[in-house]
C-alpha cells in the first residue's frame, strides 16, 4: 500500500494555510466585544419609563451609549408585543431598526449600523412599538463591537 | 468463554434499550418532530466561504451554522436562508453588493410564517411615532404580493418575485391598526399579521 505523503515544506505550508483559515473564521467572532445595557427585562410601552434614553425621550426605549457599535444585538425571550430593534442615529437623532411584529420567534438577532445609519458613531438602542392589545417583550439587548 | 459473551451481549442490548428510552422520552418532551417550514422554491445555495469575514461571524453568533441559500435579490438588498445549529430556520438580509448581514435564528420547533418580514423602521424617540422605511422579505411559495396596512388604514402592497419582496422610500406611517398582510395571485388575502396580536 502505498502512503499519501507530503514533502515537509509543504507539509509546513498547508499547516499554515489551514491556521490562516482557522483564523480568519474564527478570530473576528472571538475578539467581539459585547455590552448589555438592557435585560434581561420586559420592554413595554411604558418600561423603561420616559427620559431613560435621554432626557425627553418616550418610554418604551432603551438605549446605549455613544460609540462605534458595528452590531446592536437582541437576544428575545418571550412576549408578543411590537418592537424595534436598531442604531439611534447621530445624522438626525432618530431610531432606525428591524421592525418585529411581536409574533417571530428569533432568538439572537443582529442588525448592522451600516444599513441603518450612514456614520458609524450612534447608540444602540431597542423600542416598543405602539400597537393595539400588546403586552411585553423579555429581553437583553447589546452592544457589540470588534476592535 | 461462552458466559463471557453472554454476559457482553447481555450488556450492550441492556445500554441500547435504555438509551432507546431516553432517546424516546426526551423526544417526547421536546415535542418531537419540527413543523416544516412554508415551501420557498426559489434561491440558490452559497458558500460560506463566499461571505466575507464579517458576515461569516455574524451567522456564527446567532447560530446559522448550516447550509445557506441565497433565496433572491430585489433593489440592491439580498435575502438569505440559513440552517441554525439546532436545525432551525434563518434569516438574513444584507446590500447585495457589499454583503454587511443583519439576521437572526428561530428555534428548531418554531411555526415558521409563510411571510418573513424583514421590514425597517424609523421611529422618533419623542414621541415614539413611527414609519415603516422599507417594506421587505421573503414569502412562501403562493404569496403573490405583499402588503403593509398603514396606520390611516390604507393598504400598500408590493410584488413577490422570486420569493422575495422589497418596497422602499415610501416612508409609510405606522400605527397601532397597522398589519402585514400576504395576497394570493387572486388578490385574496392569505396572511395577516397584526402589531402585538399573535
Amino acid at each position: 500500500m502505498t502512503r499519501w505523503k507530503l514533502p515537509i515544506s509543504r507539509r509546513a505550508a498547508l499547516l499554515v494555510a489551514v491556521a490562516g483559515l482557522a483564523l480568519a473564521v474564527f478570530v473576528p467572532a472571538a475578539l467581539a466585544t459585547t455590552t448589555t445595557y438592557w435585560g434581561y427585562n420586559n420592554l413595554t410601552a411604558s418600561n423603561p419609563p420616559a427620559n431613560t434614553c435621554f432626557s425627553g425621550s418616550a418610554a418604551g426605549i432603551a438605549c446605549s451609549g455613544w460609540n462605534y457599535w458595528d452590531y446592536s444585538e437582541a437576544d428575545w425571550t418571550s412576549g408578543h408585543s411590537s418592537w424595534t430593534l436598531g442604531l439611534l442615529c447621530q445624522s438626525d437623532g432618530l431610531i432606525h431598526g428591524r421592525l418585529f411584529y411581536g409574533n417571530e420567534t428569533f432568538q439572537t438577532y443582529d442588525v448592522l449600523w451600516s444599513t441603518f445609519c450612514p456614520t458609524h458613531y450612534n447608540r444602540d438602542a431597542v423600542a416598543h412599538v405602539n400597537g393595539g392589545t400588546e403586552t411585553y417583550n423579555y429581553l437583553q439587548a447589546r452592544d457589540v463591537i470588534y476592535p | 468463554m461462552k458466559r463471557l459473551t453472554f454476559i457482553a451481549g447481555g450488556s450492550a442490548a441492556l445500554i441500547a434499550a435504555v438509551t432507546l428510552g431516553v432517546v424516546m422520552v426526551a423526544g417526547g418532551a421536546s415535542g418531537a418532530t419540527p413543523p416544516a417550514p412554508p415551501a420557498i422554491s426559489s434561491g440558490a445555495g452559497i458558500a460560506r466561504a463566499s461571505l466575507n469575514a464579517a458576515d461569516q461571524a455574524t451567522l456564527g453568533r446567532i447560530g446559522a451554522t448550516g447550509t445557506i441559500t441565497r433565496v433572491g435579490s430585489l433593489a440592491g438588498t439580498a435575502f438569505y436562508s440559513i440552517i441554525g445549529s439546532d436545525g432551525g430556520h434563518c434569516y438574513a438580509f444584507g446590500s447585495e453588493a457589499a454583503g454587511g448581514l443583519s439576521g437572526g435564528c428561530m428555534p428548531a420547533d418554531a411555526t415558521v410564517p409563510a411571510v418573513l418580514d424583514m421590514s425597517t423602521v424609523v421611529m422618533n424617540p419623542v414621541d415614539g411615532s413611527w414609519k415603516l422605511d422599507a417594506l421587505q422579505g421573503i414569502a412562501a411559495d403562493g404569496i403573490a404580493a405583499v402588503g403593509f396596512l398603514d396606520g390611516a388604514g390604507v393598504l400598500h402592497t408590493t410584488p413577490v418575485i422570486g420569493n422575495v419582496y422589497r418596497l422602499a422610500g415610501r416612508s409609510l406611517a405606522g400605527g397601532p391598526s397597522s398589519q402585514l398582510v400576504g395576497l394570493d395571485a387572486n388578490g385574496k388575502r392569505v396572511f395577516t399579521e397584526g402589531l402585538g396580536t399573535p
